[in-house]
């Protein structure tokens, strides 16, 4: 579903800062991208959704250019890594916002729509909330908010930037279970520092360094070569097929 | 709640129309009453514009800039269009046409000298923009005062030209103009009315408006060059006033709004209400009359800086 | 230009004679005139400048110097607005929308004071009986003269610096009365900015101040002969009759006579 060719970028007055060869993945899933800070992770996912413009190299979705999908917003939707609003918003309007596409001049949707969105709070359990304004959530809360909104706007592809930081345990486990509920019919893209969700949750680990993919695999694979990935000795049990990572000395 | 605001805030409006339509009236002889009606309702529409115009560009501005300290007059547009007329004026002797042109023209000059200082500044983005702003207000107001000096005919209304105010001679056989200019105006409103969704997205976050399908950039451009038709305009027929923009979208924020659509909506009736009553003040709080800008910025000066205030804590 | 309009205008109403005028006086000067030619009950608005002689204080006030309230212009119904030096594009467009005659007098210096009485009378009544114009021609014709040609200049403003020419209302006076004032540029106009340099070049023998700042003495004290100079400061009242170019000729001659001869 997403294919990169010969894709290079750098920000103003830089050296590349990301340089990508060949890319290519497939198939409904969760595939999380690691690396270390700078590595180039939130650049990367911005490249993707089209945020940032790019002058050589290419991007497919759905072997399609990304520069000349005109409904883009129809096919892939964004989480960014800074959830917060720049201004308060009510719940249900913010996340209405998510089926832009479609709104009418004066930006209502029709019926069909509006129901499918209070389908949606209640299946992700967060009915309560569509009459508060964002302010007055917490972190976790308007996490849960956006990745609904993420969700509301539909398309095959979720691209999350770090969706796990700032979040409560709670938040944590309900997110978690939303997202392998979301994988079988779409392609999440997710970023995060916490190795050991990464590996349990994700069908395939891409790994980044200085901007350039160095490997991607399943679990397992990756975790014999994380030492060098991370340049440090990382530890880790595996036990009944979920990583458990050393952490403090 | 949020209806309850609305309506308290048209029956301020239309309690200010009354009032400012009927004060006096019947202390004027019968036969010149019509006279003077026709006057004041010519006023009234005026006044209305401009604080139509004034407010919802400055809310435009504040979002498409993500800075709530910006207006036009901030920004320096305004001061670009009044060089604009007052060149037309001295040029082409007071064609009406062509003054809104001209006015136009020089108000885009101006907001692109205005944005090309503040991009080439490095630095927190929402002090660049004032900078920048002032540097272009200081020079349009250099260059106005400069003209008026060399053509010494314009130097007695400059004062309140710069200042703002809104005694405009009405002619009935430009009523077709008038008419013309207004629907102009009212379509640009309307238009800003309807991109409120996309202000929205904007306001929230960009990086969210741009992977929903909103075209950040082409927006950022229509925009703003609907500001700049606006404000143009109502320089040409009113002189700067300046700051009414600024501080009537930041108190309804401040009131709890949040969505563009009801800050447009609250902000047209506050902003027609609110210069109603400050021309009000400045036809008959003394002898004569003062620049509106005076009463504005005068009463308005608190509020700016609590506004201030509050802006530069969450910077 | 504006003579020429003004031209137009009297060849059009110069026929036209209306005896119960409703007049709006929009210049102080012009209302003293009017007043001295006594067509004072006819003036139905007036400035918030215009404060002589003191019957003006039962007449409307429309406006200040450059800014006119059209409703209350309108609200006295008048049939001639007068104007002196200060017709704004603004007035000129309201007055013809409601096609209100108006004029705009030029009185700056003694001449143009008797030209503007002359208009003002043809304007409003063309049998008037010139014996009070003629007092006042009688006047400048017999202003005593000196003949040592002194040097004077006339201070009108301290900052920005400004000082009178031979074109302004006192220069005027003071060159019929055989004095020197400064002079700049080729176009004439009435006040003009003055820098210290020209002050030196200039060595004026006596200087008259048109403003209360007492102080403003002191940055003479530089000039080469400055114990010789002779200060003159007006009090309130004077500058009032100085800057006011109309019928206060009279009194303004007979100060300045008693001032400096």
């Amino acid at each position: 579903m997403i294919k990169i060719n010969n894709l290079k970028f750098s920000y103003v007055g830089n050296k590349d800062f990301i340089e990508i060869e060949k890319f290519s993945i497939d198939g409904n899933g969760i595939y999380s991208v690691i690396g270390e800070n700078g590595s180039g992770k939130t650049t990367f996912f911005k490249l993707i959704c089209n945020i940032i413009d790019f002058k050589t190299g290419e991007i497919l979705l759905f072997n399609k250019n990304i520069k000349k999908i005109k409904d883009l917003s129809r096919m892939i939707s964004y989480i960014p890594q800074n959830i917060y609003l720049h201004h308060d918003f009510p719940v249900r309007d913010f996340i209405k916002l998510g089926r832009y596409s479609r709104m009418d001049l004066w930006g209502n949707l029709n019926s069909f729509d509006e129901k499918e969105l209070d389908d949606l709070l209640d299946s992700l359990g967060i009915s309560h909330l569509k009459n508060k304004t964002c302010y007055s959530l917490s972190g976790g809360e308007l996490q849960l908010v956006q990745l609904a909104r993420a969700i509301y706007q539909g398309g095959k592809i979720l691209v999350m930037d770090e969706p796990f930081s700032n979040i409560d345990h709670k938040h944590r486990k309900t997110i978690v279970k939303i997202i392998r509920e979301l994988k079988k019919e779409k392609l999440i893209l997710i970023s995060t520092h916490d190795l050991g969700i990464s590996f349990n949750i994700s069908d395939h680990l891409i790994c980044l360094k200085n901007g350039r993919i160095v490997e991607m695999g399943d679990a397992d694979t990756i975790s014999l070569k994380l030492d060098f990935i991370f340049e440090a000795k990382i530890e880790f049990l595996k036990i009944d097929g979920l990583f458990y990572f050393k952490e403090g000395e | 709640m949020k209806n309850k605001n609305f309506f308290f805030y048209l029956l301020f409006f239309f309690l200010i129309s009354y009032f400012y339509l009927n004060f006096r009236m019947t202390s004027y002889v019968i036969d010149i009453r019509r006279e003077i009606f026709y006057l004041r309702f010519f006023r009234y529409f005026l006044c209305i514009f401009t604080g139509i115009v004034l407010t919802t560009s400055g809310s435009v501005m504040q979002v498409i800039f993500n800075n709530p300290l910006v207006d036009p007059y901030v920004l320096g547009i305004s001061g670009g269009a009044l060089f604009g007329f007052t060149l037309s004026s001295i040029f082409f002797r007071g064609n009406l046409f062509v003054s809104l042109l001209f006015s136009f023209i020089f108000s885009i000059l101006a907001s692109l000298i205005s944005l090309s200082f503040s991009l080439s500044l490095k630095g927190e983005k929402k002090i660049t923009v004032l900078l920048s702003g002032l540097l272009t207000n200081i020079l349009f107001s250099s260059l106005v005062i400069l003209l008026s000096i060399v053509s010494k005919n314009n130097s007695t209304s400059l004062f309140y030209s710069m200042m703002g105010s809104l005694n405009y001679p009405f002619i009935r056989t430009n009523l077709n103009f008038y008419l013309f200019v207004g629907f102009f105006l009212i379509l640009s409103i309307f238009l800003i009315l309807i991109k409120s969704k996309e202000l929205d997205m904007i306001s929230i976050n960009e990086e969210i408006a741009k992977t929903s399908g909103v075209d950040v950039k082409k927006n950022f451009y229509i925009l703003l060059l609907v500001v700049i038709f606006q404000t143009s305009i109502i320089v040409s027929f009113t002189g700067v006033i300046g700051f009414v923009g600024m501080i009537i979208p930041n108190i309804i924020k401040i009131s709890g709004q949040t969505k563009n659509r009801e800050i447009f909506f609250n902000s047209i009736i506050i902003g027609a209400a609110l210069v109603l009553l400050a021309d009000f003040i400045s036809k008959y709080s003394f002898q004569y009359e003062i620049p509106i800008g005076v009463v504005l910025s005068l009463f308005s000066l608190p509020l700016l800086f609590l506004i201030v205030k509050i802006n530069f804590e969450n910077l | 230009m504006k003579l020429k309009n003004i031209n137009i205008f009297l060849i059009l109403f110069f026929y036209i004679s209306v005896f119960s005028q409703r007049i709006v006086s929009l210049a102080p000067n012009v209302t003293e005139t009017l007043f001295y030619l006594s067509y004072g009950d006819k003036i139905v608005g007036r400035t918030s400048y215009c404060d002589f002689p003191p019957e003006v204080k039962n007449i409307k006030i429309v406006g200040s110097f450059i800014e006119f309230n059209f409703e209350d212009i309108l609200s006295v119904k008048p049939d001639i607005v007068f104007f002196s030096n200060n017709l704004t594009p603004k007035a000129k467009t309201f007055l013809e929308e409601e096609k209100i005659r108006y004029f705009d007098v030029k009185m700056e210096n003694i001449t143009q004071v008797v030209e503007g009485m002359r208009e003002i009378t043809k304007i409003l009544d063309k049998d008037f009986d010139s014996t009070k114009i003629d007092t006042i021609v009688k006047r400048i014709d017999n202003i005593k003269k000196q003949n040592d040609s002194l040097k004077i200049l006339v201070e009108v403003s301290q900052q920005p610096f400004i000082v009178a020419t031979e074109e302004s209302y006192i220069g005027s006076i003071l060159s019929r009365m055989g004095f020197i004032l400064p002079k700049i540029g080729y176009n004439e106009k009435p006040y003009v900015t003055f820098s210290f340099e020209n002050v030196l070049s200039f060595k004026p023998d006596i200087i008259i101040f048109m403003h209360g700042y007492k102080k403003s003495k002191n940055k003479y004290s530089i000039l080469p002969g400055y114990k010789k100079i002779k200060f003159i400061f007006l009090d309130h009242q004077q500058i009032d009759v100085f800057s006011r170019p109309g019928p206060r000729i009279l009194e303004s001659i007979d100060l300045l006579e008693d001032l400096l001869l």
